[in-house]
């Protein structure tokens, strides 16, 4: 310790108070609560693997119904223009999922030139 | 438990198995290490059984946080840094920072005469006091590393080992056998 406020003869004091103290049940005990760990840990991630395999088969036909009605909504054309090139063309653009990217883009944009 | 077969190896290799997640390894880290972190727990609570308790917990907690390990030459100051979050841990379950260390403590497996008084002593001391203490002598560490260890700040460190230095040696005096008897002697 290279501190001043420390006293010598209490430092005398701890280091006599050391004890030796080794003994192999408390290596055992030690070991044998890793091993639980270790068991806890797989039976929480086989029944983490169990729960999601589950919610996925229950949410399978919802979910792809949600998915399905998501692309409609953002392949919804803004502006209607008659079938030909020049739609194809803008069709991209003129739809509420390219609305929303070029919003997002926008604002990551000025988000990078306020914070960075 | 027969004799471990990296008992004659040097401790950054036996830590580095026990990274991969070999048992051996870190039961024969656990043989080397757990004479220090008991006595430092005991040093903290002044209590054997609880201070075992709450060794088992901070090897415990080495084994789930080994592989976090970067650098296996600081084992000892990473299992120490451990140790010091446990016992902290214990008061704060216990809310046992906002009390000063005036409960009866049971020190009833030891050996030494010496080590009750200083244990008694040491129980009489506040927790957050009692712990830079036993971090600055039984430790050896420095104001500055016991800060950075407990979070607190550095001045409160330095006052905390002032006034526990203080206590401790009146009340040392009090057992009749401490230096400041011995020279009275």
């Amino acid at each position: 310790m290279t501190d001043n406020t420390a006293d010598p003869r209490l430092q005398t004091l701890f280091a006599e108070a050391q004890q030796e103290l080794v003994d192999d049940a408390f290596t055992d005990l030690v070991m044998e609560q890793t091993g639980n760990f270790k068991h806890r840990k797989t039976a929480v991630r086989i029944s983490q693997g169990l729960v999601l395999v589950l919610a996925l088969a229950l949410l399978a036909i919802p979910l792809q119904d949600a998915g399905m009605a998501l692309t409609q909504v953002l392949l919804m054309s803004l502006i209607e223009l008659e079938d030909g090139p020049l739609n194809q063309l803008l069709a991209p653009a003129n739809s509420i999922g390219g609305l929303l990217s070029t919003v997002l883009l926008g604002l990551r944009l000025i988000h990078k030139r306020i914070f960075s | 438990m027969p004799p471990s077969r990296y008992s004659n190896s040097p401790e950054a290799l036996v830590v580095g198995l026990a990274r991969t997640g070999n048992r051996d390894a870190f039961a024969e880290l656990v043989r080397r290490r757990q004479s220090w972190i008991r006595n430092l727990m005991l040093r903290c609570c002044g209590d054997t059984t609880l201070a075992d308790d709450l060794a088992q917990k901070a090897f415990l907690q080495a084994w789930r946080k080994i592989a976090q390990l970067r650098q296996p030459r600081t084992f000892g100051a990473w299992l120490k840094r451990l140790a010091v979050n446990t016992w902290l841990q214990h008061l704060r379950r216990n809310d046992a920072l906002s009390h000063t260390g005036e409960q009866d403590h049971d020190i009833r497996a030891d050996t030494s005469g010496m080590s009750i008084d200083l244990d008694r002593a040491l129980a009489m001391l506040p927790n957050d006091v009692r712990l830079c203490i036993v971090l600055s002598y039984h430790e050896g560490m420095t104001h500055p590393e016991i800060a950075a260890l407990t979070r607190l700040p550095q001045g409160t460190v330095k006052s905390h080992i002032r006034r526990g230095t203080q206590r401790l040696q009146q009340l040392l005096s009090a057992y009749g056998n401490t230096p400041h008897a011995e020279e009275r002697r």
